[in-house]
């Protein structure tokens, strides 16, 4: 054989794969793969279907591998003939029903992480009645003790609370059973808890000007009560929560939170369309309601709560300043809650104007609900 | 014939090179990312393994390059065996331990809660042995590749002894674990027919370590110390702002002082720690070294936090990169091989990997 080189022929290094010794061997490379000269044994000619492209290093360097003996290994430093490793790229490409097979579980696992994107609320939404109540009551229960110790008990105060739950309340019932406090912290806030544990903070009656406002907020409650949304955090926190963050790492918690966010939004609007329609149906007015956001709203979340009302009389709700609008836009997408000013539109748009409405107490027992944390 | 290679019966020098090229891994760390991103998380398991071949690839030991044959598909079957075996499991273990302790069931929750830590240690161990065991067997070189000897299950246990006699003597045995967990996974660990030994003591690395600890009580004590005359000074020139701020200032700046000099100790005994038990390794004959010290660490960490800080957060997609480099480029090896005399590896090649060690985001690389 001539040492001279000619275009498809090589020097190339082999690796047996039986041990790390190198065997300098040199390559007819030819139509259908090449041929491997030995120094001391006879040539073996391997098609393009026995080999696979490996690594590719610095300087044209390649690495082939052979399709059935794992360790072995052909370093060619000087590089091979474009053409000639298009057709080993063509040989070694599955053949077209297994490349339709991993098409077929790429597209449908694709779809699927879309769909859980897009519309995992559909999931939960059906989980969420299959959490046990014997897991989810004790939880509420003891999460609205530590929030708040002792339910407050002045005279009338829970008869009072438990008329409007019952009123508010649609005529089949809620989707499970339902309890309903106040505990005496200076909070302007309210929460469904797991269980059916709803929270009423006693500053936020303290703030209320009315039985109607109370009512309203406390409509939104049962409505994430009715709609088990607490279920449905649980499942999203143990489930595409946890699986998201686990697989997909620091980008999968990041999208984890956009969809969690998304989710809760999605979540308010539907207590908000619950409240509306019970407030309606009981005949009291959505004015009020509308209007104890819109106050709130004036004032930041941990705005230092004044005694009586004089805090909230001070500030204009609709402070036209473009910044704040921007700001409030922004917070539609970054907060859990939809912005103030949206909402109380559509609240007042749901339910009956302001005069035609009948009060949601009687002022007796809106005295006894007012007076429900005095009897300390 | 002129082209055969008269490899050398005895043994040649073993020499180590990381000839990686920073825009090359760019441009590979970059549509990473991108992928990444658009798939929600799950495609970072091809996108590590497009990294490690990369940085494998790049690293010529003897002339030759390694080779890493883990595939994506095994490292994100790892995670879902990981998930539905251990985290899944788990995390449910502790919402009915929860809602025990809630409905008065104290001792029961109790019980498991206790056991939760240990359980949590014992499996922090077997995730870092299986991840090396995963690394070893998917590292190839001539065509020949590693592994460990076992699966890693009862080193746990030893992992999880040594972690509790770390918190029970307040982290005085701190050397002594660190050692024996090193010892333990690189005793077990193979290159073909070849055998790791790894035989660090303890005892040189306790007078650093004890001088590390000495030295972050004396910088806290220090900072309290500080914080206490300044409050007291301030407070006397309550009248005079002037006054006041300039002792914030001189405040600061002590801070400062005292944050470099804790970062300087720490490093110091990082430096003297991976020079020591890497130093007492060897492949058959072969002897490791380790040769980064204090300042090249730092110099190593400086640049790391510039290169984040100035790219305004990209440059941490590199990080994988600099690591890798700063660990090769300062890896030698003294001695000689004969290729010949290394034989395949008989050990099972996990088809799987790295799971456990990935939800615990062990692996930097």
């Amino acid at each position: 054989m001539p040492s001279t080189s000619s275009p498809s022929e090589r020097d190339a290094v082999l690796y047996d794969g039986q041990t790390a010794q190198a065997h300098g061997v040199r390559l007819h490379l030819t139509d259908s793969g090449l041929i491997i000269h030995f120094h001391n044994a006879s040539p073996e000619a391997l098609s393009f279907t026995d080999l696979r492209l490996g690594d590719r290093g610095v300087g044209g360097r390649v690495t082939l591998r052979h399709a059935e003996k794992p360790g072995w290994r052909l370093v060619i430093t000087s590089g091979l003939p474009s053409p000639w490793l298009k057709q080993l790229r063509r040989a070694g490409r599955p053949a077209p029903r297994r490349l339709a097979l991993w098409g077929a579980i790429s597209a449908v696992t694709v779809a699927g992480i879309g769909l859980l994107a897009l519309n995992g609320d559909a999931l939960t939404r059906a989980l969420a009645p299959l959490v046990p109540r014997a897991l989810t009551e004790p939880l509420g229960r003891e999460m609205a003790e530590t929030l708040g110790g002792a339910p407050c008990s002045g005279a009338g105060g829970q008869q009072a609370l438990d008329k409007l739950t019952r009123l508010l309340s649609p005529p089949e019932g809620l989707s499970g059973p339902v309890a309903v406090r106040v505990v005496d912290k200076p909070i302007v806030n309210a929460m469904a808890l797991p269980g059916g544990q709803v929270v009423i903070f006693s500053r936020l009656i303290d703030e209320a000007e009315s039985a109607d406002e109370v009512a309203g907020v406390l409509a939104h409650e049962l409505g994430h009560v009715h709609h088990l949304h607490s279920n449905q955090a649980i499942i999203r926190h143990l489930g595409l929560g946890m699986m998201l963050q686990t697989l997909g790492g620091n980008m999968g918690a990041l999208a984890d939170t956009t969809l969690m966010l998304g989710h809760s939004r999605a979540g308010e609007r539907e207590a908000d369309a619950f409240a509306a329609t019970q407030l309606s149906r009981a005949g009291i007015s959505t004015a009020g309601m509308a209007a104890f956001f819109t106050r709130q709203k004036g004032k930041g979340p941990d705005a230092p709560a004044a005694e009586g009302k004089s805090a909230a009389e001070g500030k204009s709700a609709s402070d036209p300043s473009r910044l704040q609008t921007a700001l409030e836009r922004f917070g539609t997408y970054a907060s859990t809650h939809p912005a103030p000013r949206g909402r109380a539109q559509q609240l007042l748009a749901a339910g009956l104007p302001a005069g035609e409405g009948r009060p949601a107490l009687n002022p007796a027992e809106w005295e006894a609900l007012r007076a429900i944390c005095s009897a300390r | 014939m002129d082209h055969t290679i008269h490899e050398a019966a005895s043994g040649q020098p073993v020499s180590i090179e990381f000839e990686g090229n920073w825009r090359e891994y760019f441009g590979i760390a970059l549509v990473n990312l991108l992928l990444t991103i658009v798939t929600l998380g799950i495609y970072r398991f091809w996108a590590k393994t497009r990294s490690r071949q990369y940085l494998w690839s790049r690293t010529i030991v003897m002339g030759e390059a390694l080779e890493y044959t883990g595939t994506g598909l095994q490292l994100f079957l790892g995670a879902l065996i990981a998930f539905f075996a251990v985290l899944l499991p788990f995390t449910i273990l502790m919402s009915v331990a929860q809602a025990m302790a809630m409905s008065g069931q104290v001792m029961i929750a109790g019980l498991i809660y206790l056991a939760a830590m240990p359980a949590m240690i014992y499996l922090l161990g077997v995730g870092l042995y299986r991840s090396q065991r995963y690394l070893l067997a998917q590292t190839s070189w001539r065509g020949i590749r590693g592994g460990m000897t076992t699966g890693g299950w009862a080193y746990g246990l030893g992992f999880l002894g040594r972690g509790l006699a770390v918190i029970f003597t307040l982290f005085l045995a701190g050397p002594w674990a660190a050692t024996r967990d090193w010892n333990q996974r690189w005793q077990d660990a193979r290159f073909g027919s070849l055998e790791f030994t790894s035989d660090a003591p303890a005892g040189p690395l306790f007078k650093r370590y004890l001088l590390m600890l000495a030295g972050i009580a004396v910088v806290y004590g220090l900072f309290l110390a500080v914080l206490f005359a300044n409050a007291g000074g301030m407070a006397g020139a309550a009248g005079n702002p002037e006054q006041a701020a300039l002792a914030m200032l001189n405040m600061a700046w002590l801070f400062v002082v005292l944050f470099v000099a804790l970062w300087l100790v720490t490093l110091s005994y990082r430096a003297y720690f991976w020079r020591h038990i890497v130093g007492h390794m060897r492949l058959d004959t072969l002897s490791l070294r380790f040769t980064a010290t204090t300042g090249d660490w730092a110099r190593f960490m400086l640049g790391n936090a510039a290169l984040v800080a100035l790219t305004l957060g990209l440059g941490l997609i590199m990080l994988p990169y600099r690591v890798y480099g700063f660990m090769m480029r300062h890896m030698e090896a003294e001695g000689a091989l004969s290729p010949q005399a290394i034989a395949q590896s008989q050990l099972a090649q996990p088809g799987q990997g790295e799971g456990i060690a990935d939800a615990f985001d062990l692996v930097p690389v």
